[in-house]
């Protein structure tokens, strides 16, 4: 028995020697962010963004900049693509690179341009990084500009812009598995697009301890890929809710609409009047928190036609108009109004995104595909070009539940209201 | 050395799953598309009918091993012949799980450890445990993991629920059509048709008969089960497109979890259990490799002797596997499926049902 014992103890140091993948903390550069931009066909620039390790270490001050210094760093290098620039980057860092946390990934809008075919692969084939991983496209900069920003309620901009696609109501940090999954499918592509935006009025400081609004990072809508994964064009933040409606996929949104006068005085009146007489400032919002997308082809000419209906049911958030929320006639006439209201609005969208970008991101021949199979084998081959002329005959229909804590306004209705 | 049925059945399912859940699935969908489900139905069928053949043939020789009863239905040549393509099969196989869990730990965890490290540890613990407890200490390993292994299975097929997009299974059928389904059904099929190593493990069940038919047919079905659900929810994550170019989509679709913040890196979980199973595979084989070759060459009470000769060419042989680096589709496609299912599930032990029941007619006197 004690000689076992004596032979495996002496076994042991014999395995025990190395320890091949052993890599302290201490050693590591951690990314949270990477981007990558084209500088000229062929040559990339790549850019990281890595923790701070002193700087997240001192917890007494929040904020970007701690004594002076900013909570992260940005590294950059060219390269010829993605693990080449990284190796390249490596050579200017005292730790090793390590993308274990590289959850958002920013493309340059020159490189979005140019095609992400190029550059895609990586992010779905090194086994060190996770599948859940934003990816964004910088509209009218270049992913180096996103990255250096300082971003004011989190310690590193990386984060922020994770935490501000969280709160956006579609789903979360999961844009390059759909872009995968969409790429695949009729052969289009969306990503979440940033914007740097400056500061809607510029303020000096007076003091030293103002904080005025700052240039900062803003989630401006969605970039939308064509079938050769070169960008087609983008939608706006208050466009982009209406391909994550019919997509089934909203979470909650407030729509904000005018209801006139018009509306107030002639009891029952067309609500379509009330697009025409708009006035400013008497606004209803409305926040809907279910949504729910029914769509239904119908094949009686050569090209099938949809039939969209999309339903919502939310309440009433805020109402400047003269209307009387406690009376239900008046609740029916803002859902009438915002049905009105929500159906141009898609009606334009749609129309952008057919004519404009020519790419089904409605999932439309996805749908076909998978109810409809042996119709789809027909279409097909040539879906691309014929989706800018399908038919989509779209309805919207909001239920509204409820008016808050109040009914009628607690103003007084001497202003406002011709009552 | 005894077992119960009840370990028999852990045993079966720890087996059956763990490979499969990890390399089948790429293949399958890569054939059936988003009808991989039907093809994972398919091979659970036939799988248990596999099952139920050998079982059937170990029932008519309940206190008798494989090489024992192959002798007793064939005379002493025949039977010891046909058994020579199992003992092929037994090292072959166990090259062959070391070095896809190598290459899975390498590909996920150590980067830079070397292979015989890997390797070298697995097979000193599995030569532990055959060495020292047989049979028995596999069966009791299984009954403690096992239960552990369907909880955490369970677990991540919830806590990935909300990731499931169910239109994803759509076309039924209209993409692909019998032949690829059927084609697709080939891979599981081969890994569950492994329950037929239950002809060396039947007379080590403490009484041998029906439950224990019963424990095996429950064995091969749950596990069947199990490996449906694990399939219909990667297809519905991924779609069939981006799941039959992931190499281990099953895991991929671990690694999303991502609930509240902190439910998140899962992954490390199935790592674990996936590596009981793989250990648990590795013993059994590896004991009815020694146990096999003992009595094959007739001095079946010194089977442990032959274990230090096992590990060693066990060992020698994944390592050639690994320097030699034989396409991974070639092994599970083109040896695996097209040669050992056919003969090793299929022929020889409807073969040797056949000759058993022609030379003893129904009741064979053992």
């Amino acid at each position: 028995m004690y000689r076992k014992i004596t032979a495996l103890l002496l076994i042991l140091p014999l395995l025990l020697t190395g320890c091949w993948d052993r890599q302290e903390l201490n050693d590591q550069a951690i990314v949270l962010g990477w981007g990558m931009d084209l500088e000229k066909e062929g040559v990339y620039l790549a850019t990281a963004n890595l923790v701070l390790p002193l700087a997240s270490k001192s917890g007494g001050q929040q904020g970007g900049e701690q004594g002076g210094r900013s909570g992260f760093m940005t590294e950059s290098a060219y390269g010829k693509n993605n693990r080449d620039a990284e190796q390249n980057m490596q050579r200017k860092l005292s730790r090793v690179i390590f993308p274990g946390h590289r959850r958002n990934i920013f493309i340059g809008e020159k490189l979005a341009e140019h095609g992400v075919f190029s550059i895609l692969d990586e992010y779905g084939r090194s086994p060190m990084v996770r599948p859940r991983t934003n990816i964004f496209v910088v509209k009218e900069g270049t992913a180096q500009d996103a990255m250096s920003l300082a971003y004011q309620l989190e310690t590193n901009p990386a984060i922020a812009v994770q935490k501000i696609q969280e709160k956006s109501g579609a789903p979360i940090s999961r844009s390059l598995l759909d872009f995968f999954i969409m790429a695949n499918g009729t052969g289009c592509g969306i990503m979440p697009a940033l914007k740097i935006v400056p500061p809607e009025v510029k303020m000096d400081k007076k003091s030293k301890n103002d904080s005025p609004p700052q240039t900062t990072l803003s989630l401006y809508g969605a970039a939308i890929f064509n079938s050769r994964l070169k960008l087609a064009g983008y939608l706006n933040h208050n466009e982009y809710w209406v391909r994550l409606w019919i997509t089934d996929q909203l979470t909650g949104w407030n729509f904000t609409t005018i209801v006139n006068a018009i509306d107030a005085d002639q009891p029952g009146g067309a609500a379509a009047d009330a697009l025409s007489g708009a006035t400013s400032s008497q606004a209803v919002t409305v926040n809907v928190d279910t949504f729910k997308s029914q769509i239904t082809p119908v094949f009686d000419g050569e090209l099938p036609r949809f039939r969209i209906r999309l339903q919502g049911k939310g309440y009433i958030e805020e109402n400047d108009s003269p209307l009387n929320l406690s009376k239900t006639e008046n609740i029916e006439k803002v859902e009438a109004r915002m049905n009105v209201y929500l159906e141009e609005r898609v009606r334009e969208v749609v129309k952008k995104v057919q004519k404009d970008f020519k790419s089904d991101i409605f999932g439309l021949g996805d749908m076909l595909h998978q109810f409809h199979p042996y119709r789809w084998k027909k279409l097909a081959a040539d879906w691309e070009t014929v989706f800018p002329d399908i038919e989509l005959d779209i309805k919207v229909k909001l239920n509204l539940t409820g008016t808050g804590v109040t009914g009628e306004s607690l103003l007084p209705d001497s202003e406002g209201g011709d009552k | 050395m005894k077992i119960s049925n009840r370990q028999l059945f852990w045993m079966i399912l720890m087996m059956e799953i763990g490979m499969n859940l990890l390399i089948s699935m790429t293949a399958t969908i890569h054939n059936a598309k988003q009808d991989a489900w039907i093809s994972y139905i398919m091979a659970g069928a036939a799988g248990l009918i596999i099952t139920y053949t050998a079982a059937r043939l170990s029932s008519r020789y309940p206190h008798q091993t494989l090489i024992q009863y192959s002798t007793a239905i064939l005379g002493k040549w025949g039977g010891k012949l046909i058994i020579i393509p199992f003992i092929l099969q037994w090292f072959w196989v166990m090259s062959l799980i070391l070095r896809d869990e190598y290459l899975f730990i390498r590909l996920s965890v150590l980067y830079k450890t070397p292979d015989w490290v890997v390797i070298g540890t697995m097979i000193g613990v599995v030569l532990y445990t055959v060495y020292h407890g047989g049979i028995e200490a596999i069966g009791r390993v299984s009954e403690l993991w096992g239960p552990i292994v369907i909880v955490i299975l369970a677990l991540t097929l919830g806590l990935t629920f909300n990731n499931l997009n169910w239109t994803m299974v759509l076309p039924v059928y209209a993409d692909t059509g019998l032949m690829t389904i059927v084609e697709g059904a080939l891979a599981p099929l081969s890994l569950l048709g492994e329950a037929v190593l239950l002809m060396m493990l039947f007379p080590f069940v403490e009484h041998p008969g029906q439950e224990t038919r019963k424990a095996l047919l429950l064995g091969v079905g749950f596990s069947s089960f199990l490996l449906l659900l694990g399939v219909l929810w990667v297809i519905m994550t991924f779609g069939p497109a981006v799941g039959s170019r992931l190499q281990f989509p099953f895991f991929e679709m671990v690694k999303l979890v991502y609930l509240m913040e902190f439910i998140q890196n899962m992954d490390v979980f199935v790592m674990a259990i996936w590596l009981v199973c793989i250990f648990v595979k590795l013993s059994i084989y590896m004991f009815i490799t020694c146990y096999g070759l003992a009595q094959w060459i007739g001095k079946a009470r010194s089977w442990k002797k032959i274990t230090w000769v096992a590990a060693p060419a066990t060992f020698i042989l994944t390592m050639l596997v690994i320097k030699l680096n034989p396409p991974a589709g070639l092994l599970l496609k083109g040896v695996w499926v097209r040669y050992v299912m056919p003969v090793n599930m299929v022929a020889i032990p409807l073969f040797l049902l056949a000759v058993s029941f022609i030379r003893h007619g129904r009741r064979p006197g053992s």
